[in-house]
């Protein structure tokens, strides 16, 4: 029998956060195939087996996982079954166990830190070495902040730019363990009353980096109204005999994807991203359209890979099963990269009228889809109930102009307007 | 008056295409199925010895790793070239070299598991242990075809460093005293595209990085690195010419995995970069060479997989059995061992340290 236990796996690593298992406890695995995803504050890598084997997964899925820790076993049946218990759940709970097995006592003793502690440490209540780079002392003494009293939260208690910034602004909280991991809100009291301090969980900071890159792109938006009736209709009649046939239920969102495709085929900018450095557009000539998904830890985008390639029926079935992965927390990193073009569907969410999203870095243009309301027409100069999706489309305004997009938006409003011939596509 | 003075150009040679099409006009004369064979298997152990310590290193069984995955072509035709009296003098990816150098795995297994007698280098590898410091090896490698210059000796050095080497200044350097001492030295530039996570069109604003060899008076050329042969055919002429002159090699391949396993170039480069060079995998074509002559199969190609993946094996096991001698730090480094070192060495030993 082997242990896998997780080591320092880039320079200087001293923690990683299990993203997703690629085998299922009890499987087979051969060696050197890849078993666990990890990601560290500098890469997300594939940790592989160490010999072939039956594995019993000792690490979870989303937990953190220290160098030293056992992440998995591999052997026979028996060897497995004689194996020493090893407790993973203690450690979001107390003190994390470092390379070095004994625990340290004092460490493990600390009582826990009371909410309402001063937020900068007085001297006296400790001596230590100040480890921080010039820079961090440079942002120290412009912000006024006497490192000696900053704790450090870096490897080795490291004073970090962050400690400095929060002793400076008097939110620090309290000297942090260097080993803490698991994200814990700490509650802290205010003159303005209760604030609870919560930690970002490693979504939460994907889609605050991803909505800053978004942020620096200069962008206009492009609204129009679409007469909904003819795609309406065919996702009424055709629901049945899909369901039956391919045992997939039919939605409004394949046919609007099979539209954008179309549109961008002929708008190859809105295909694109654009490359500041170099001045330059890059024109891709795939179609992968990424669609925003609701997942239980916050916003994901599934892409659907050529879309261009697949059909109605096709397209459905691979948002069902992507989605489920979101559901499931199962979905891949690969599953949701390199979109060349993306869709909200706000109308799925059952509210709102006309959205203004954000594009999907760095992708030109996102395509808010909202809720298809019945609505008074004038047809041959009567007045009768229509239907109408509102879209918004969201550019960067770098790469196309205003009528570009108007004239993007028409395509896809022709093909919506005409689900007929769309099909034959 | 005005009047030229200087002019210059730099030739590009490709002999194996993509496809496995080979142009008879410049393929090398002294090549035949022998040496292509060899250089195949060599390329393939290569790779296959490359995906099993980056394995490890992922298992905390190996050390920080530079993965080789797709220069294979440049490192092996390069080695093949090199005659039992040259030396070589690497940087830290040239996995490929050692290999095609009868380097003994075993020692290579140690080297990369971290321990001191990996860098034990036999005197008949004639070749330097692994230099990290980016360009440091290119004065080291002059330094040594001075001395054989010094000596007489029939031995030409070949070095390697990387595109983003070139712009150190050991490298502009040591090529110019190689260019005026007129010594034997062979620059290898394995220009992989990607210094780290800095592409090669940010690195310099010259077309070529061969060309930087001019400055030097040094003659130049690029290859196709991906090209085993027209490698091979590149460093055998530079080592064969009787005039032992310098010579600067710019190979063109790309660094299809990570720069070291410290690295994540999801964060800098779209997968997309790395597909595009997929077709022009060294290895791909020497096969599909070898096979459209009759002269490889499926059947040879699983059982030289399973020979190799046996003796890597059988490599990792030893390395993992062996019990290093703390000693060996202070042994290893200088042919003897200088005054202040064996203080060191002496207090060490009295206060028994490692085994604290």
């Amino acid at each position: 029998m082997k242990e896998l236990r997780f080591v320092d796996v880039g320079e200087g690593i001293t923690e990683g956060h299990v993203r997703k298992w690629l085998v299922k406890d009890g499987d087979t695995v051969k060696e050197d195939q890849p078993i666990v995803e990890v990601e560290t504050d500098k890469a997300v890598i594939n940790l592989p087996a160490p010999i072939s084997g039956k594995i019993s997964i000792s690490a979870k899925d989303n937990t953190t996982v220290n160098v030293g820790d056992l992440i998995a076993r591999i052997g026979t049946d028996a060897e497995l079954s004689n194996a020493p218990k090893e407790q993973q759940d203690q450690r979001s709970a107390g003190p994390t166990r470092s390379m070095i097995p004994e625990p340290q006592p004092q460490q493990a003793s600390q009582p826990q830190q009371s909410a309402a502690q001063p937020a900068v440490q007085t001297a006296k209540e400790e001596v230590h070495d100040i480890i921080a780079t010039p820079s961090v002392r440079k942002l120290a003494r412009g912000l006024g902040v006497d490192l000696m009293k900053v704790k450090g939260t870096g490897p080795s208690g490291k004073i970090l730019e962050e400690d400095v910034k929060n002793a400076a602004s008097g939110t620090s909280s309290q000297p942090v363990s260097t080993q803490q991991t698991t994200s814990k809100a700490s509650a802290q009291t205010t003159s303005k009353g209760d604030v609870e301090r919560v930690p970002l969980t490693q979504t939460r900071k994907a889609i605050a980096r991803n909505m800053e890159l978004s942020w620096t792109i200069p962008r206009a938006v492009h609204m129009d109204l679409i007469d909904a009736e003819a795609l309406y209709n065919i996702v009424q009649k055709e629901r049945p005999k899909v369901e039956k046939a391919f045992n997939v239920k039919l939605t409004f969102l394949p046919f609007i994807i099979k539209s954008v495709v179309r549109a961008l085929m002929e708008n190859p900018n809105f295909n694109a991203s654009y490359d500041k450095e170099k001045q330059e557009i890059l024109v891709k000539k795939y179609f992968n359209i990424g669609i925003a998904a609701e997942a239980p830890d916050g916003l994901k985008v599934i892409v659907i890979k050529s879309a261009d390639k697949k059909s109605i029926v096709d397209i459905a079935k691979e948002l069902r099963e992507l989605g489920e992965k979101v559901r499931n927390q199962t979905i891949t990193i690969d599953e949701m990269r390199d979109s060349t073009f993306t869709i909200t569907n706000i109308g799925s969410l059952g509210g709102g009228y006309l959205s203004v999203p954000m594009i999907n870095y760095p992708d030109v243009g996102i395509l808010g889809v909202h809720l298809i309301r019945e609505v008074p027409v004038v047809r041959d100069n009567m007045v009768k109930i229509g239907k109408e999706l509102p879209i918004s489309l969201v550019f960067d305004h770098r790469v196309v102009d205003g009528a570009d997009a108007v004239k993007f938006g028409n395509l896809v409003k022709s093909y919506l307007e005409d689900p007929d011939f769309l099909e034959m596509l | 008056m005005l009047s030229k003075v200087f002019e210059t150009s730099v030739n590009y040679l490709q002999v194996l295409d993509e496809n496995g099409k080979l142009d008879p006009s410049t393929a090398p004369k002294d090549l035949d199925d022998k040496k292509v064979i060899d250089m195949y298997k060599l390329m393939c152990f290569a790779r296959s010895l490359d995906a099993k310590v980056l394995s490890l290193q992922r298992q905390g069984r190996a050390v920080t790793y530079a993965p080789l995955i797709g220069q294979e072509g440049e490192q092996i035709g390069s080695a093949y070239a090199m005659r039992k009296q040259d030396f070589f003098v690497p940087n830290f990816r040239q996995h490929g070299v050692y290999l095609a150098r009868n380097f003994p795995i075993d020692t290579f297994a140690l080297y990369w598991k971290g321990f001191e007698e990996g860098g034990i280098i036999p005197k008949d590898s004639h070749a330097f242990p692994v230099i990290v410091p980016v360009a440091t090896q290119i004065p080291h490698a002059v330094g040594v075809a001075f001395a054989q210059k010094y000596k007489n000796t029939n031995a030409a050095v070949v070095t390697y460093v990387g595109d983003g080497g070139t712009s150190e200044g050991d490298f502009y350097e040591g090529m110019n005293f190689a260019g005026a001492l007129g010594l034997h030295v062979i620059f290898v530039i394995e220009n992989n595209q990607w210094a780290i996570s800095v592409p090669r069109t940010q690195q310099t604003a010259a077309k070529t990085l061969a060309q930087k060899a001019v400055a030097a008076g040094i003659d130049c050329m690029q290859v196709d690195g991906n090209d085993a042969i027209a490698v091979y055919k590149a460093v055998s002429d530079a080592i064969n010419n009787p005039e032992k002159k310098p010579m600067v090699i710019e190979c063109l391949t790309y660094r299809m995995s990570l720069h070291t396993t410290a690295d994540d170039p999801t964060k800098y480069r779209p997968d997309s970069a790395v597909e595009a060079w997929k077709p022009k995998d060294p290895i791909l074509r020497v096969r599909k060479y070898l096979q459209d002559k009759g002269a490889w199969d499926d059947a040879k190609q699983s059982a030289m997989e399973d020979e190799q993946s046996k003796i890597i094996s059988a490599a990792v096991e030893k390395s993992e059995q062996f019990k290093p001698d703390p000693k060996s730090m202070f042994q290893n480094v200088y042919s003897f061992m200088p005054d202040v070192l064996k203080e060191e060495f002496d207090d060490a030993v009295a206060n028994n340290f490692w085994q604290g």
